[in-house]
């Protein structure tokens, strides 16, 4: 036998309380690993509400550039309406006038407001109206025009401020978007001399175009930077050439294929490493002559009312510029009486171009554009612009979904559950209907899906009896309508109602099933009458719960093709429709940066609704939960 | 109609259950003792049958009739081509036409109505020329579903145009065809009303007239409630029945066009089944499913090298070193990242995390590609941390405290106790809860779809792109190929995969089965 | 919280089976609080080197808390709050340099359901050993396993099936592995909380030999709902009433000539 009163002296001992030392070191790096863990879980949450919650925020408002429209006298005639050529479809029956009509009052409209529009400007070149023009959103006309066609307007009348709508660019530009210009106050005079055809010499007294200069330079490294790696892979290609040429069994003609090609990597390679010494040597140079091309940054002179672009930087004071909005005069300008506007990005790169630059910056400083809450984003459906999107179509398509897989999954589950839970008997039968609910609650969304597909829309057709018969293809007609994906969205949700279900009748106590069955009444009687009011509360909390799941499935009802455009707003279960998953998962796929804050706030409201359905389940439980 | 005899119907069994119930009253002559069920019972059984017969009937003559008019409607529409009486000369003269406004200008003389038609013809026959001109066509099958295609066209636009919806053109053969659609489609739905309606009151009187002192109502009606609950809790079954079946059939049906090369499907590694869809067949070499099989697998094992740890350490801290107050934030914090939908962090991928990756790898010099395994592998991790941080919460806290006790009253520190004790007691939960996890990472759909790439690709490099299952799966049925092609493969992937989770969940719940056996 | 406690309750002490024995922990004004329940009452009390002292009393008298403040197991325990002083070999044991952790090394402890880890029946008994780092080799380990068995009177039950689950074992087996695990750490205290409660009367028996048996090289501290256990077992016996420490005195004593009428009312059974 060990001494064991020996060994009890360990535990005193300073051995013991070096060890203890360490153990609780491996305690506390133990310890910090949770609490990192925890830390990187809430950093994941954090970042995704970040990101989606910065870009919502600037969805919430909108631009429009205020006018007033006045129209001609001779507008809206709708004897001149119908052109001659349109007579005889209509009379067949092929053409409507209604949309005759409908198209020539828009059109008449839109002349309206592009010409307002147009006039806000101190002097547009012809050519270039189109690009204005291109500023301007078309969703204003269809505000306007139906107002026309209500008769609100007629010839002749004026509509005072009216809000016409600015284009997806223009609206990302003055929400700083991108290409959001940096401005330089100056501190010494600048002499101007125009040059004719547009063009202009810029002499600056002090140093106030170094800092442009500066950003034009570190362009040029950046430049010379990509220029290099490119020529490092030429220089790659050199040598794996040299490696083949090596090869002594090369045919003569592989041979000189490969030199050739070696050639002309050597030739590259010399002219790039070339280019890039060049664009070094002048990034480093101070001084020097520089053309700014469209790749480079832009640089934009804000002065007598005009602006002025940049094109050639002669040193730093020095420059000769084109313009881009007319000056008032051609006189020196004092110093802080005119600025420098700097565009980090180069000019390719950008949707908005410098000369939109220009004119968003001169319908600014007009005081025209104004910002207001972007309630239509709630209010309308789908559109294929960005500015005009709005998520209404989606929520009205998701209540409608929604209504369809709770009429279908509540009854059938609830009605499920009580029978496995109070008339089944246990036998293998109902053990096999309780493993296959246990595994249709594993199987991935996307085969209900497919299955919906093949069930409802396209069926398939298997050899019967020497024919064929057709199997599924029941709701061919109701394709992308909210009918079908309820169905899907329903058998997906069914496991998760009869299971919360199941558990709330069971947690009914036994002693009030006797004491019903004990009065008389028949087991039916006791069910409905007893236990299942005591069970709904615990019923609903797990049907709002499946409920919100289903609200944010998109992957089964891409199988059924709500995802897409649709203009219209459904008005039933038999429209084709999208939801709001749908509409986020489409949305995204959008190249327009606009789209992309859209999503972001389609999101927050999709949560939104998950977050009030969720609460309602915690109300739900809380209030009504009862614990025998 | 329908709608309005469905309300009859309901209405039917409302009257027919007051009806009954007073009969069965008047029946007892004043003393309800006599009965052998309450007169409500009787009401009820009445109301019950009346019910069932008349909705069942709709739905079942909905179904069948609707099917019955579509084919009608295509007989219609080959009648009115036929008799189209447009010479072969004017046929000529709509050669390279492209709209109806163009081919009524190109038959100068010729009255709208008849040039609609013969437009219309031109554009069947021109279908015809297609699959003529090809090799590939020669199966007299394919020719006729080919020109389906452009008479299914037809047809659908002119139900669109009965029923107020947007069709791809209006023009004379389809408005006409539109409005035969209508008289038939409203004949059809007097007739399923008229017929359903009936029915129900011949339920009625039949019950009705069942009602009388001995009669067992209560039972009957009993017996039918118990029915249709049976029926309910049995949808579980024909669901999955459903699901298995279409997905077999399916897979059968494809597997037998590509002259059951099975092998080619399991062990190629080239997938681009639609890479001859403009021959309209599949080749057997180019459905290689290894590829995405790769892929998905790539992108699981991310997911579950974030997820696991993550969620595994967070459930450990929470249950066994967290404050209260540090836990009632932290756990709700969690479950919202339970809650959020896969779409919104399939956003958060595409968005967020992709570029990030890719700058940061630009950054130290690694080309990565914009849409990597890595990203995709990542959010679908932070997806799945609340999944197995909440099961292996339970499965911690199911080990009996008394077992901690045990090791604290032998001087063990927190960490020596979780490490040697708690941990090996759980280690079957949280394996399972692993393979659920795992289980839920191969059958996510949307951030992968959002996140991932489309491209096949077998490769070890998470920084590269590869494709899932469930990408190819929605690119197939997404995309603009005929469903009678992309059909086949899309159904093949969906079984492997419905196989794959089943498998999982199977091995999943046989673990804790076994588990649970241990401590009960 | 002051060391020096005004003690309203009289401390009975000395005068055991075994006069030189050595007081080996020493409880000075003990209050506990589970949040706001006053669950132990200023509680005073020796407890003697070598030494079985009984703790007995009615249902949710404090017994067990109290015995749980011993070894600070009440530490694991949120809300638990814990005034006074405990003394082990004349040292605080709630002062702020003691570690609860190497606390418990020295004041092992047995609990009422039997706990053994689902290892196998040698990890389980080397469990204690191991984590405190108590021997350097294997072969130390296997003396220490071997004689704490034996010291639990199972080594010739076990010796062929080392390795198999300490879970398969009986209930009473169990027991005394639970029992050998905590003396495999070398503690100088052992606490045990009803430890023979779950167990039938053949296992009890054994398990109450075995205590007697480890008198002569620990302090032993048992809880137990039975009067005739504590009268078998024990030397010293202390009666606890709502959380007051009643009467602590020798067991004879307090079994046959009780001072105080609320001890006479418990053991001839009148309340309890």
């Amino acid at each position: 036998m060990v001494d064991m009163k020996a060994l009890s002296d360990y535990h005193t001992s300073d051995a013991a309380k070096k060890f203890m030392r360490k153990r609780h070191r491996s305690e506390a790096r133990f310890k910090a690993i949770g609490v990192i863990a925890i830390l990187l879980a809430l950093g994941a949450l954090v970042s995704l509400a970040w990101t989606i919650g910065s870009n919502a925020v600037r969805a919430l408002y909108e631009y429009d550039v205020t006018v007033d429209i006045s129209f001609p006298q001779d507008a809206f005639d709708r004897s001149t309406a119908v052109k001659d050529f349109e007579r005889p479809l209509i009379e067949q029956g092929i053409l409507s006038e209604d949309s005759i009509i409908r198209r020539e009052f828009r059109n008449q409209t839109r002349i309206a407001i592009e010409k307002t529009f147009l006039a806000q400007f101190d002097g547009v070149p012809e050519d270039r109206r189109g690009n204005v023009l291109e500023l301007l959103s078309r969703g204003s006309v269809d505000t306007l025009s139906d107002a026309v066609l209500e008769g609100t307007y007629g010839p002749g009348d004026v509509v005072q401020d009216f809000p016409a709508l600015l284009s997806d660019d223009a609206q990302l530009y003055y929400k700083g978007g991108f290409g959001s210009v940096d401005f330089v106050d100056t501190a010494g005079t600048l002499d101007l001399v125009d040059k004719g055809d547009g063009r202009v010499d810029l002499l600056a007294a002090a140093n106030d175009f170094s800092e442009p200069f500066a950003l034009v330079k570190e362009a040029l490294l950046d430049q010379a930077l990509i220029v290099e790696r490119d020529a490092r892979r030429q220089a790659a290609a050199v040598g794996t050439m040299q490696g083949i040429l090596e090869d002594a069994g090369l045919s003569e003609e592989e041979r000189t294929e490969a030199e050739d090609a070696l050639n002309r990597f050597v030739r590259e390679e010399e002219r790039l490493t070339n280019l890039a010494t060049s664009l070094r040597q002048r990034a480093n140079s101070p001084g020097g002559r520089e053309e700014l091309s469209e790749d480079s940054p832009s640089v934009l002179v804000f002065v007598n009312g005009g602006t002025i672009k940049i094109d050639e930087f002669n040193g730093a004071n020095q420059l000769t510029g084109s313009v881009l909005r007319p000056l008032s005069a051609m006189a020196q300008a004092p110093a802080g009486e005119w600025r420098i506007g700097m565009l980090e990005g180069s000019e390719s790169s950008r949707r908005i171009k410098d000369q939109d630059v220009v004119w968003l910056e001169e319908l600014k400083e007009k005081g025209l554009v104004i910002s207001k809450p972007n309630w239509p984003f709630l209010l309308e459906g789908d559109s294929r612009e960005a500015e005009l999107a709005g998520v209404w179509g989606g929520i009205v398509g998701s209540f409608w979904t929604m209504i369809v897989t709770f009429a279908i999954a509540f009854p059938i589950g609830v009605m499920a559950a009580i029978y496995l839970e109070e008339f089944a008997q246990k036998n293998s039968f109902t053990d096999f209907i309780e493993v296959n609910i246990n595994n249709l609650a594993a199987i991935p969304s996307i085969i209900f899906g497919l299955f919906g597909l093949l069930l409802l829309l396209s069926g398939f057709k298997v050899p019967f009896f020497g024919g064929e018969i057709e199997i599924g293809g029941w709701a061919k007609e109701f394709r992308s309508a909210a009918f079908v994906g309820g169905i899907v969205l329903a058998l997906m949700t069914l496991p998760t109602i009869i299971i919360a279900a199941r558990a709330s009748v069971r947690a009914v106590p036994p002693s009030i099933r006797d004491a019903a069955l004990g009065l008389g009444a028949s087991k039916v009687q006791t069910v409905f009458h007893h236990v299942l009011p005591l069970a709904m509360p615990g019923i609903m909390t797990g049907t709002i719960i499946g409920m919100a799941q289903a609200l944010g499935e998109t992957a089964p009802l891409l199988m059924v093709g709500m995802v897409g455009f649709f203009a219209d707003v459904s008005t039933g279960v038999a429209d084709p429709t999208t939801v709001m998953p749908a509409l986020v998962y489409f949305w995204s796929d959008y190249p327009e940066k606009l789209f992309e804050l859209k999503t972001s706030l389609a999101i927050v409201v999709l949560l939104l609704f998950l977050i009030a359905m969720n609460t309602l389940a915690i109300i739900l439980r809380k209030r009504f939960e009862r614990r025998w | 109609m329908i709608g309005a005899a469905a309300l009859a119907i309901v209405v039917l069994s409302v009257a027919i259950y007051v009806f009954g119930r007073s009969r069965a009253i008047s029946s007892a002559k004043g003393s309800l003792k006599n009965l052998h069920s309450r007169p409500s019972y009787h009401g009820l059984f009445c109301a019950l049958w009346t019910f069932l017969v008349g909705i069942v009937l709709i739905l079942v003559l909905g179904v069948l009739s609707r099917q019955y008019i579509e084919s009608e409607l295509g007989g219609r529409l080959d009648g009115y081509v036929a008799e189209s009486q447009l010479p072969d000369d004017g046929l000529a003269a709509l050669e390279g036409v492209g709209n109806l406004d163009d081919a009524i200008a190109a038959l100068e003389g010729v009255p709208a109505d008849e040039a609609t038609l013969a437009f219309t013809r031109a554009e069947i026959e021109r279908f015809r020329d297609i699959r003529g001109g090809s090799a590939r066509f020669e199966t007299t099958n394919l020719q006729a579903q080919l020109e389906d295609i452009q008479r299914r066209l037809i047809i659908g636009d002119s139900i669109a145009i009965a029923e107020g919806r947007v069709p791809s053109r209006i023009d004379r053969l389809r408005l006409n065809l539109a409005q035969e659609f209508r008289e038939q489609e409203q004949l059809r739905q007097y007739a399923i009303g008229g017929l359903a309606l009936a029915a129900a009151l011949l339920t009625a009187l039949i019950t009705f007239f069942r009602v009388s002192l001995p009669f067992r109502a209560r039972n009957r009606s009993e017996r039918l409630i118990r029915f249709t609950l049976f029926i309910c809790a049995a949808v579980a079954i024909f669901t999955t029945l459903g699901i298995v079946l279409s997905l077999i059939g399916e897979t059968l049906i494809f597997f037998d066009k590509m002259d059951w090369r099975v092998s080619d499907f399991f062990f190629g590694t080239n997938w681009s089944p639609l890479s001859n869809q403009r021959e309209g067949f599949i080749s057997p070499e180019d459905i290689g499913w290894l590829p995405l099989l790769a892929g998905t697998f790539m992108i699981t094992f991310i997911a579950m090298l974030v997820a696991v740890p993550i969620g595994l350490m967070a459930a450990i801290y929470l249950s066994d070193y967290a404050s209260p107050r540090v836990r009632a934030f932290a756990k709700p914090m969690l479950e919202i990242l339970a809650g959020i939908p896969t779409v919104v962090y399939g956003f958060f991928a595409a968005i967020f995390v992709a570029p990030l990756i890719r700058d940061l790898g630009q950054s130290i010099g690694l080309d990565v590609s914009s849409q990597s395994a890595l990203a995709a592998g990542i959010v679908m991790g932070i997806m799945i941390i609340p999944f197995i941080s909440s099961l292996s919460d339970d499965v911690i806290n199911a080990v009996p405290q008394s077992l901690r006790d045990g090791s604290y009253g032998l001087g063990a520190t927190k960490a020596e106790t979780i490490r040697t004790v708690i941990l090996p007691a759980a280690l079957p939960g949280i394996i399972s809860a692993v393979i659920l996890g795992v289980s839920r990472a191969v059958g996510e759909t949307m951030i992968v779809v959002m996140a991932a790439g489309q491209g096949p690709n077998l490769t070890w490099n998470p920084l590269e792109t590869v494709t899932t299952v469930t990408v190819q799966i929605v690119m197939l049925i997404i995309g603009d190929t005929e469903a009678e092609l992309s059909a086949g493969p899309a159904f093949t992937l969906g079984f492997a995969l419905f196989v794959v989770t089943l498998t999982l969940n199977f091995i999943a719940l046989r673990i804790v089965r076994k588990y649970r056996e241990l401590y009960d | 919280m002051s060391d020096q406690v005004e003690t309203t309750t009289p401390v009975a002490s000395g005068g055991g089976a075994d006069p030189n024995a050595a007081v080996k922990m020493v409880g000075k004004g003990v209050n506990v609080y589970y949040g706001d329940a006053h669950a132990i009452k200023d509680v005073s009390i020796d407890i003697l080197d070598k030494t079985v002292t009984a703790f007995i009393g009615p249902s949710g008298c404090g017994k067990s808390t109290f015995l749980r403040c011993l070894n600070r197991m009440n530490d694991t325990i949120d809300v638990a709050r814990i005034t006074g002083t405990i003394e082990l070999d004349g040292q605080n044991i709630y002062d702020k340099n003691i570690d609860p952790v190497q606390l418990r090394a020295r004041v092992g402890m047995v609990f009422q359901k039997p706990n053994p880890f689902p290892k196998s029946i040698y990890d389980n008994v080397a469990y204690g050993p191991r984590i405190h780092g108590l021997v350097a080799n294997k072969a130390d380990l296997d003396v220490i396993v071997e004689s704490s068995l034996r010291r639990a009177a199972m080594w010739d039950e076990v010796k062929d099936r080392l390795d198999q689950p300490g879970t398969g074992l009986s209930g009473g087996q169990q027991q005394r592995l639970c029992i050998a695990r905590a003396i495999a750490t070398a503690p100088e205290v052992l606490l045990m909380d009803e430890p023979a409660s779950a167990l039938d009367p053949i296992a009890t028996a054994k398990i109450e030999e075995l205590i007697d048996e480890l008198r002569e090289n620990y302090s032993i501290v048992i809880v137990t709902h039975s009067m005739q256990q504590a009268a078998r077992v024990s030397q010293k016996t202390a009666f606890f009433h709502l959380g007051i420490l009643v009467e602590y005195d020798d067991t004879s004593k307090i079994f046959t000539n009780p001072t105080d009428q609320r001890t006479q009312d418990y053991i001839t059974g009148r309340f309890g």
